[in-house]
């Protein structure tokens, strides 16, 4: 009695994860790809099935082409900067001691801050008139003029990325500072007893040991990237023209503006092919990394 | 090659943790020396601080007549193999061996030769190619003691190498070690807790217990003339034994007794005792200097048998003295019953007395001189 019990009771605390997973993961996912068949519309769900349609007018959607290579090109700009400015300073601070939980909490205010309070706050700042952007710059004798940040045709998408780093490079830290903190101690005197200069140890050791977990930070923060839509939604509303439109913010407005639902789903559906092959390939070429340093 | 002195050294962790208390001690050019204690004697602490891992609190540390206090591990030309012996686990064998010779830019056909010489050696040359995190333990000790005499350091300092290492293997190490090192003829200082390995390999050895020093001396002098009651116990497999008596005198006589025995003193120890009046002590003696009879010699003592355990060569007796237990080992055809009373001689050439109040040796210097 007791063993049947020991058998079954792992599956009954397994449940509320599952009806969580069907709920809010699996239902969804079905709902998305066979409305995705449909020429759905927001008043009319699931109206005329017309097979695969809106795929084949979503590969030739210019719109969605470009929505896609702004949101890899923003994804992979902000993430490498990121990844990078994090992992340089949690190496510059990982020797000082006592001074990782509070730099630990420092670290977390930006991430604690709703995402559309940081992009209004960034709004604010970039302002043209009255932000404190124009404020400095003119001050330091940076720049002479006013400057439309947001309204510029070549300042707008590097302005979101800007915040996009100010806001995230955090995250980068506190995982990059983990992997740093978790090497082990030994190698690391090994190496200062055998003589190693600062720059060996760091080339030949550090690096290599800390790498695999830097690249897990860098594909994190890729999938977080590739869904950006509040600071796009918030900063620039895809504007100037629709320089900055990533590919969340053209899906939203096929759904929520132009009403169609269906065709919004098919793009969806896209979207969620194409990160499930870049992040598959980021942990393939992890993989590949890390046997060949074996 | 150099010398290794610590005078008067002190390690203060924060929270006035005293790891290391004033501890002296010289270890000469191309000496195996070893310093032996259970965890947390202060120890690792002592050879982090002469590694240059650690600052030294108070205290100097003294290579040939060199103050070294201040010094850089690079600069103190030691080398070290680790517990665990820390190699670098992205590195192949061969680079995990001409590391140190890499980090002073020493041109490439000198480091191939230095590691090829290193790797035959050490018997590696098969595996050189190898990733370290795929070696076996025998292995990454041998690669971990290659890296380590590369670079011909004058100073080799080993902490606990082969604890880590099953007990058929750390057999074959240690005696794979001793060849090793003494070939090189290198200054060692090897640290550990195991009294076997220090006991097998070291030339002399420094006992410590809570940061201090208990003895320094060779392997024999501290199994035979143990310093403090600490060494006795700590040094010997079955431990030594020890049980609170007193001297008396009776027709000038001297007389140990305790609860459960008494029995006379030979000529050596009556003229200690009377120089030296010492009424309560505590009496150690080693398993293997009790011996025992079943049938009652002249002054024997009978104890009652209380477990035995049959090792075959040798048989290990415990028996009830008052409310403590005693071990006697005893060659394996002797083989009493448990509940048996048997008659039991010390060998009085072989017993010592201690101070209750500090632990130290009543009679060191006597049986020294004996």
């Amino acid at each position: 009695m007791k063993n049947k019990l020991e058998q079954i009771s792992p599956r009954i605390m397994a449940i509320p994860a599952w009806v969580f997973l069907i709920f809010f993961s699996i239902v969804p996912l079905i709902y998305v790809v066979s409305s995705s068949l449909t020429n759905s519309t927001l008043a009319q769900p699931f109206k005329d099935f017309i097979w695969f349609n809106n795929y084949k007018q979503a590969i030739l959607d210019e719109n969605f082409g470009r929505s896609l290579l702004n949101t890899f090109l923003f994804a992979f700009v902000v993430t490498s900067l990121e990844t990078l400015l994090g992992f340089l300073l949690a190496y510059a601070v990982r020797g000082i001691r006592g001074l990782s939980t509070l730099l630990r909490s420092i670290a977390l205010l930006p991430m604690f801050t709703p995402p559309v309070a940081v992009s209004m706050i960034w709004k604010l700042i970039y302002d043209p008139n009255s932000g404190l952007m124009n404020h400095y710059l003119m001050q330091w004798g940076i720049t002479k003029g006013l400057i439309a940040f947001l309204g510029d045709s070549k300042l707008a998408f590097p302005s979101i990325m800007f915040a996009d780093i100010w806001q995230w490079t955090p995250f980068c830290f506190i995982l990059c500072y983990a992997a740093l903190q978790a090497l082990p101690k030994a190698p690391f005197e090994a190496a200062e007893v055998d003589g190693a200069s600062g720059w060996t140890v760091f080339k030949r050791l550090t690096l290599p040991l800390v790498l695999p977990q830097v690249i897990v930070v860098f594909l994190f923060k890729l999938l977080i990237s590739l869904k950006v839509f509040d600071l796009v939604y918030m900063l620039t509303f895809g504007g100037p023209g629709n320089i900055t439109q990533v590919a969340s913010f053209y899906i939203y407005r096929v759904a929520f503006k132009q009403f169609n639902t269906g065709y919004a789903a098919a793009l969806s559906f896209l979207m969620l092919l194409i990160i499930t092959i870049i992040a598959t390939l980021v942990i393939k070429g992890r993989e590949f990394f890390m046997r060949r340093s074996e | 090659m150099a010398s290794v002195e610590l005078r008067n050294v002190w390690k203060i962790y924060k929270g006035d943790v005293e790891a290391v208390k004033n501890v002296s001690w010289k270890c000469e050019d191309r000496e195996f020396f070893s310093i032996l204690g259970p965890s947390g004697c202060g120890k690792s602490s002592s050879l982090r601080m002469i590694a240059g891992l650690e600052e030294i609190t108070k205290g100097e540390i003294i290579f040939n007549d060199r103050v070294v206090n201040h010094l850089r591990p690079k600069e103190r030309n030691v080398a070290m193999v680790f517990e665990n012996w820390a190699l670098y686990p992205n590195l192949s064998v061969y680079e995990n061996i001409a590391f140190p010779l890499r980090a002073r830019n020493m041109p490439k056909n000198i480091i191939d030769e230095k590691v090829k010489a290193a790797a035959r050696f050490l018997d590696l040359e098969g595996i050189l190619h190898k990733n370290a995190q795929r070696l076996s333990g025998g292995e990454m000790q041998r690669v971990s003691i290659g890296r380590a005499i590369v670079r011909e350091p004058d100073v080799l300092i080993m902490d606990e190498p082969i604890s880590h290492l099953d007990a058929s293997l750390r057999a074959r190490m240690r005696e794979e070690l001793k060849t090793q090192v003494s070939r090189l003829g290198v200054t060692t200082l090897y640290i550990t807790h195991d009294q076997v390995e220090s006991m097998a390999m070291a030339d002399r050895i420094a006992v410590m217990n809570q940061g201090e020093i208990q003895q320094i001396g060779t392997p024999l002098e501290i199994y035979h003339h143990p310093y403090t009651e600490f060494v006795a116990g700590f040094i010997g497999e079955p431990p030594a034994n020890f049980v609170d008596v007193e001297v008396f005198v009776e027709k000038e006589k001297h007389f140990i007794k305790c609860s459960a025995f008494s029995f006379e003193l030979n000529k050596f120890w009556s003229k200690q005792f009377d120089s030296k009046r010492e009424n309560r002590i505590r009496m150690g003696v080693r398993p293997e200097d009790i011996g025992i009879s079943f049938e009652a010699t002249e002054n024997c003592c009978g104890l009652l048998v209380d477990f035995v355990e049959i090792q075959g060569d040798r048989t290990i007796i415990t028996l009830k003295v008052g409310d403590q237990l005693f071990l006697s080992e005893v060659l394996g055809d002797i083989r009493p019953e448990t509940g048996q009373t048997i008659y039991v001689k010390f060998n009085q050439d072989n017993i010592h007395f201690f101070s209750l109040e500090d632990g130290k040796n009543l009679f060191f210097d006597a049986e020294m001189k004996s």
